[in-house]
């Protein structure tokens, strides 16, 4: 297993970390919730952010901050699909595929919501949130904490793959 | 205007100072301020930079729909092929062919289901495709240079080749001896000994057939050519069962043989059992209705059941799918004009 610095793989990856911060916005917009501040990318740590009104509601934070998974997946498969089949299954490819598959690994290999966003649900639901609220939230933040340790073993890299490369094979499989 | 700020009046909105703020949020702020901060715009290099994004998706979506169904049936061609379908597996990979003509994996895959279907001169074409081409997947690879191989040993040889071109003119019972004698210097030579076969069932000697493909059958006992050569033999020497077994073999190597399925309708005729002839002969058309050994079957099927009319069709359609094979087409029509009798 090779380290390559945090800070590079987010510039590498820069549109994942766009679409990211993106989909909190987007979450925070659909649910009314004010928002003060948008980094949609700086080379630092985090490598972007979104600074927004703490909601009334738990279940509001919940989806401000797994927001990203659904949206980086989504967007980073549908922006993969037309040229994965042609690039994997057949190895036929034109220049603008490869292009479409970086964007669609990027995007979706920054699907799983940071440490950042996991300790802001848990602590909105540590001060408003009964113990059944907790209890059931509390996979979900152990997921999330999960999924940053698997980055060290590329486990982001490889959901990325597995979104644009995989799923659109799985989706195959299921038409056919 | 007036700015009211939060330090101004601490029971105000902080944004704009509004005295009337939604209350219970963490944050002061009036109904217009908090939806215009959820709202908050989105820079114009971000907007700029998802349209570039959305219009080079869409400029390569384009080719989507045609990918996603090459896709699907590649799949549905692989899943035959698992079945040992191979007439349908075949099918769907020449769909696929039509989209990515260049792609190695698919035409190894047309390759090996064209074999099995024997329908060489699809599998040649394909294996054109792929020549000199490399490809990740060697078994894959390894498998369809088998298979050719199968049917490879039955094409002739240079020397074959310059004979046969030499003996074009020649009278036909004289092209048979001169042929035999090449054979017998050359006992390693199956091509001749296929090519003679075929010379002898075609003029009725089914029983020096049946002797030269036993030798034959010595060398490659299972090879698919020598298996319907001979179930057609043994079906002209009244041989039913024996015919039958050969064609049932022929299911081992692909359960959707048209040849198979075909070759034991016309056994069936000669039994005078018309309605299971019938069925099977329908069958082998269903299966592939393009494949011309199965609408002659079909022809003929039509023409022993009184069904003139179907039976003229199914002849004009073998002219129009192979108007270059004049073998099929010559064997039906002296067949349907009562030249030559199947029964």
């Amino acid at each position: 297993m090779f380290f390559i610095p945090g800070f590079v793989i987010a510039i590498i990856t820069f549109p994942g970390v766009i679409v990211h911060e993106f989909a909190h916005q987007l979450f925070c917009r659909l649910l009314r919730v004010p928002v003060f501040k948008v980094c949609y990318f700086r080379v630092g740590n985090p490598a972007g952010y979104v600074i927004h009104e703490a909601p009334k509601e738990n279940w509001k934070s919940l989806l401000i901050g797994i927001g990203p998974f659904f949206v980086n997946t989504i967007v980073g498969f549908l922006i993969a699909l037309p040229a994965s089949i042609p690039v994997v299954k057949f190895h036929q490819s034109n220049p603008a595929d490869f292009l479409l598959i970086y964007l669609g690994v990027s995007i979706a290999m920054h699907a799983f919501p940071s440490t950042g966003d996991a300790k802001t649900i848990w602590s909105s639901f540590e001060k408003k949130g009964n113990w059944l609220a907790r209890f059931l939230v509390a996979p979900i933040i152990g997921l999330i904490y999960l999924g940053a340790v698997g980055s060290f073993i590329w486990l982001d890299l490889i959901y990325g793959v597995g979104v644009t490369i995989g799923l659109p094979e799985v989706v195959i499989k299921m038409l056919a | 205007m007036e700015n009211h700020s939060a330090e101004q009046n601490p029971n105000a909105c902080i944004v704009c100072g509004t005295p009337e703020y939604e209350d219970g949020y963490a944050h002061k702020m009036c109904r217009d301020c908090r939806t215009k901060m959820a709202e908050l715009k989105i820079p114009n290099w971000v907007k700029f930079f998802a349209l570039g994004v959305v219009a080079l998706t869409l400029v390569d979506a384009v080719r989507l729909p045609n990918s996603l169904l090459a896709g699907i049936h590649y799949q549905r061609g692989e899943n035959a092929e698992m079945q040992n379908k191979y007439a349908t597996a075949e099918k769907e990979f020449k769909y696929v062919a039509d989209i990515f003509s260049k792609s190695v994996e698919n035409n190894a895959k047309l390759i090996i289901s064209s074999v099995h279907n024997l329908d060489l001169k699809e599998a040649f074409a394909a294996a054109q495709m792929t020549s000199g081409k490399t490809s990740d997947e060697a078994s894959l690879i390894t498998e369809a240079n088998s298979c050719l191989n199968v049917v490879d040993a039955y094409n002739p040889n240079a020397n074959l080749d310059s004979l046969l071109e030499k003996l074009k003119d020649t009278p036909d019972n004289v092209k048979t001896a001169l042929l035999y004698a090449y054979s017998t210097e050359h006992s390693e030579d199956n091509a001749v000994r296929l090519l003679l076969a075929e010379k002898l069932f075609d003029a009725g000697n089914f029983t020096a057939t049946d002797s030269l493909l036993n030798f034959c059958t010595f060398y490659t006992p299972s090879n698919p050519i020598i298996l319907q050569l001979k179930g057609a033999t043994k079906r002209e020497m009244k041989q039913y069962d024996s015919a039958m077994w050969y064609y049932n073999r022929l299911f081992d190597w692909n359960s959707e043989s048209v040849i198979a399925i075909s070759g034991k309708s016309r056994i069936e005729f000669k039994r005078h059992h018309d309605a299971e002839g019938m069925k099977l002969a329908q069958q082998a058309y269903a299966t592939d209705s393009t494949d011309i050994y199965g609408i002659e079957g079909l022809s003929l099927a039509y023409y022993l059941t009184g069904k003139t009319h179907e039976a003229n069709a199914m002849l004009a359609k073998i002219k129009a799918i192979a108007p270059d094979d004049t073998t099929i087409y010559n064997r039906l029509n002296n067949d349907l004009t009562g030249k030559t009798h199947f029964r």
